[in-house]
């Protein structure tokens, strides 16, 4: 009956989280941002979407399923479990991995691209300099398909991180089930961007999908062909 | 990615664990958690919270002294309302506890409040017999009361 009893606790959660989960994923896919550019413009959509999605995620993130999961539930923050000394150690260093690994994949997916601003950069200087170079940016994930350093280890090395910092936070009754719903999550919303990448890549995702595990190395692999 | 389905199980093996095991480890770190966090909500004056904690910490251990002292302390500090439910969280942590120091000064103040002098002496007279440092400051209240009742002739 523990399930009942967290499912009616926490009920409002689940269900923001579900809410964002989706509106996250569909406002990232092309047929989405297709029917902006008809609704809007195709200038709005390739310079300014991108920080207003990332944004609107930050905001949904914080002020709503943050306010709902902790701040409904304060007393809820208390550790469930008494890890073993040698056992918390191992967990504090997985965790500050889970940070680093978070850093050199947000700096190699190219930060600036990946918040946004640089689409928004060039979108002013075409406004107020309309002469400015029409060439389109190299983005990730869109134009560019990132294959070596850490995204040649494990295809969602962002994802893994977040998983990975989670799942060696405290253990409170909070962050466990915050954990389930962020990893739930992860693997649907990872299934979706991978179907996504198929059609935009083809068949050179594919192959790199071959190679490369989702999130964990695979032992035996072999070199990916850029 | 169903091969990652087991990823799942992460932050329900902990929930399991947690429980399944009510009276061992982790429960007994629960009730001392939720105590701990009473004392610093009280520490910093939101007695509110602090109840709410000692609730918790006495879901998981009813007869856990400390929190039911506390408690008492906690709601007596809310409003006059609770004196009363104050008054019976001390009697239940003295029958769990007899000697209770903390909770013989708080029931015995409490019995000053409630102008019930000679029984607020008879928790002065046991503190004073097992040497408690409490003793002096229920007699603190003693004097005072006694003082302003000279006064009133």
């Amino acid at each position: 009956m523990q399930v009942l009893a967290i499912l009616s606790d926490y009920w409002a959660s689940f269900c923001a989280f579900a809410l964002f989960g989706v509106l996250h994923s569909v406002c990232a896919q092309e047929p989405f941002k297709d029917t902006l550019a008809r609704w809007i413009s195709q200038f709005f959509v390739d310079h300014y979407w991108r920080s207003i999605y990332n944004a609107l995620s930050f905001a949904g993130l914080y002020y709503w399923i943050a306010v709902l999961h902790w701040g409904q539930h304060p007393d809820d923050n208390v550790w469930l479990i008494d890890y073993p000394q040698p056992l918390w150690r191992a967990l504090v260093i997985l965790h500050l991995f889970s940070i680093a690994l978070a850093y050199v994949s947000f700096i190699q997916s190219d930060y600036l691209e990946f918040l946004g601003f640089k689409q928004l950069w060039q979108g002013i200087r075409r406004l107020s300099r309309p002469k400015t170079s029409t060439e389109g940016l190299d983005l990730f994930g869109t134009q560019r398909l990132e294959i070596k350093g850490i995204y040649g280890w494990v295809r969602h090395p962002m994802l893994l991180a977040g998983f990975l910092f989670l799942a060696t936070s405290g253990p409170s009754q909070n962050n466990l089930i915050f954990l389930f719903m962020y990893t739930t999550y992860m693997l649907i919303g990872a299934y979706y961007e991978e179907r996504r990448l198929i059609r935009i890549f083809g068949e050179q995702y594919v192959e790199y999908r071959r190679q490369v595990g989702a999130f964990f190395p695979r032992l035996r692999r072999t070199p990916v062909n850029a | 990615m169903t091969k990652y389905l087991p990823l799942l199980l992460v932050p329900v093996i902990p929930l399991l664990i947690a429980a399944s095991t009510p009276s061992v480890s982790t429960s007994s770190a629960k009730h001392e958690k939720f105590y701990n966090q009473g004392v610093e909500a009280q520490k910093q004056g939101d007695y509110q919270r602090a109840v709410k904690l000692y609730e918790r910490a006495l879901k998981a251990k009813p007869d856990f002294a400390d929190a039911l002292n506390n408690l008492g302390y906690s709601l007596r500090n809310i409003a006059k309302q609770y004196m009363e439910q104050s008054m019976q969280s001390y009697s239940k942590a003295l029958q769990i506890e007899k000697d209770h120091q903390q909770a013989l000064e708080y029931q015995g103040e409490l019995y000053v409040w409630h102008g019930q002098l000679l029984k607020a002496n008879e928790n002065y007279k046991q503190l004073k017999r097992m040497n408690s440092p409490e003793a002096a400051e229920l007699k603190a209240h003693l004097d005072r009361v006694v003082a302003e009742a000279k006064q009133l002739r």
